[in-house]
């Protein structure tokens, strides 16, 4: 086995597992990390195309060109003249303008990786000082590389895509007035927000065991003034799987609008509680 | 890319000097802040002039969001009318977030650059409790003022003229900045300015190895005294002078003793 092939199959040995906890610009600082450790680069450069008059280096090692701006009709009309292929160079080509053969002084050997997807257009620069041996089982190397970026590239994308959406969701739930606790009926995961947890008298908002959930939804009920009566209309509510709106608990200090709806989709089955207050 | 025309640049002055002046103006003015000051150096100088994109008379269509969320977008543009021109042996001049400008741009490229002068600049506006660091503005403070600009720019853009120019016994050259403020865009006057109040270069300050000045007026209220003072602590060739002038637009308010000290420096 070549060295380059090994360095290739270490590279997707490496950059397999995806941690989703970590965000996506760490994600990427490290794998382009292991690109530079692979292929011994003296610099890396990871440029994103964001609108027609910027190109934004993302990242770059070293790092001293972080956040630089550039202008990217040359280097885009070169990518398309060359059809999205990988282009390896033995002395740095004149690549339009003037910044990006500063930012290369010094480089004599670079290729340039197009990492187009649906949604983004990026471009990674590699570059050696000295001159680099462009031979088969290289060009091998960097087309897995290639591969294995372009498939970081769609994960992080979803990965940030995601967290957005978590965030904004988890912002809108635990600002709204009401109380909402939701059981999944796979018996292992709940989740309260902001309200349920104080009216619950949990620790903690968020993700909750179904058995604390289930302990919590109980004590309150027994708080409850007219507990025979919610407990009657429980009963029926769980044989029946139907939505219950305006039930009301009665509590010593206040009243307790309670509405259950059940929750039946595809990757989601449960019931959504929400509590909604009324002064007595 | 046309730069001259994105750029509106004009070169004026000794074409054949050896040496180039390079005026770049703050937010909110454009080239012609520099109408006083030009006639000083005019004879020994090619002296560079240019709008920043997204005021004065430059090209509209050419601001992006994107490019000008940060005032690298601004460093990239003045690298490229640098090489577009060729010039070398620069003498650069920075007024206000120019300033920065200037120095993001002299950090990649510090074989053009002679000098650097920084006339009401700031490598932070934000304080930072944690390091001690006075910049002048807190969290709340910028938050207001962003609410403002979006909420009612017109009174804004007045309110926020008279306070960084003062002079009021001049109140014509608050409302002639209030109405530079208000030919600015709003959505391009927000970004930019969230640029500026955002940034963050101190840590480039010290990877200056140019003689550098830094030009401090009194009674500055977008750069307190002790900014400048922080920023002639931490480049390695500096000197500081102060310009007897209250406000930020001292070239405006006090040209003779800009020119003086710019005169005395190179």
């Amino acid at each position: 086995m070549s060295t380059w092939v090994r360095k290739a199959l270490d590279f997707v040995n490496q950059t397999g597992n995806l941690n989703k906890d970590k965000p996506a610009s760490n994600i990427w600082m490290s794998n382009l990390q292991l690109v530079r450790q692979t292929t011994e680069a003296d610099i890396i450069l990871l440029l994103d195309f964001e609108d027609e008059e910027t190109a934004k280096v993302k990242f770059s090692l070293p790092g001293s060109f972080n956040d630089f701006i550039l202008t990217p009709t040359p280097i885009q009309q070169l990518i398309r003249r060359n059809g999205s292929k990988i282009l390896y160079w033995d002395e740095i080509p004149a690549l339009g303008y003037q910044l990006m053969k500063d930012i290369l002084k010094g480089i004599s050997s670079l290729v340039l990786i197009p990492l187009n997807s649906m949604s983004t257009e990026s471009v990674l620069l590699i570059g050696w000082e000295s001159g680099q041996d462009f031979n088969s089982d290289f060009k091998d190397c960097i087309e897995t590389i290639k591969i294995r970026l372009k498939e970081t590239k769609e994960q992080t994308r979803q990965l940030t895509y995601f967290q957005k959406i978590a965030i904004r969701y988890s912002a809108i739930l635990h600002h709204i007035p009401h109380a909402l606790v939701f059981v999944n009926s796979d018996g292992f995961t709940g989740w309260v927000n902001d309200e349920a947890a104080a009216l619950l008298r949990l620790a903690s908002p968020g993700d909750q065991l179904p058995a604390i959930l289930s302990d919590a939804m109980t004590q309150l009920r027994d708080r409850a003034i007219n507990r025979e009566e919610i407990y009657k209309k429980a009963i029926r509510l769980f044989s029946y799987m139907e939505t219950v709106t305006n039930w009301e608990w009665q509590m010593e200090d206040r009243n307790l609008l309670v509405s259950c709806i059940p929750i039946d989709m595809q990757q989601l089955s449960g019931r959504l509680w929400i509590f909604e207050e009324r002064n007595k | 890319m046309d730069i001259i025309h994105r750029n509106n640049i004009h070169v004026i002055g000794n074409l054949n000097a050896p040496s180039t002046l390079i005026l770049n103006h703050g937010f909110g003015l454009d080239q012609t802040c520099f109408k006083d000051i030009i006639p000083a150096f005019e004879q020994d100088y090619k002296i560079v002039l240019f709008d920043n994109v997204g005021g004065g008379k430059s090209d509209i269509n050419a601001f992006s969001p994107k490019r000008y969320e940060t005032i690298n977008g601004y460093a990239t543009d003045l690298a490229e009318i640098i090489t577009a021109l060729e010039l070398s042996n620069i003498n650069y001049l920075g007024h206000s977030v120019s300033g920065m400008t200037g120095v993001l741009t002299y950090t990649h490229y510090p074989e053009r650059f002679s000098k650097l002068m920084l006339l009401g600049s700031s490598p932070r506006y934000l304080n930072e409790p944690t390091t001690n660091y006075v910049g002048g503005f807190d969290i709340p403070t910028l938050n207001s003022l962003f609410e403002a600009m979006e909420n009612n720019y017109h009174a804004w853009a007045a309110g926020f003229a008279k306070a960084v120019m003062r002079h009021e016994d001049k109140p014509e050259l608050a409302e002639e900045f209030a109405r530079n403020l208000e030919k600015i865009r709003q959505d391009i006057a927000i970004v930019v300015a969230k640029a500026i109040f955002y940034l963050d270069h101190r840590f480039e300050l010290p990877k200056i190895h140019v003689p550098t000045l830094v030009m401090q007026t009194a009674e500055d209220i977008a750069v307190p005294a002790v900014v400048s003072e922080y920023m002639e602590a931490h480049i390695p060739d500096c000197r500081r002078i102060k310009i007897h002038t209250e406000g930020h637009f001292p070239q405006i308010t006090a040209p003779h003793e800009v020119i003086a000290a710019i005169q005395s420096f190179l």
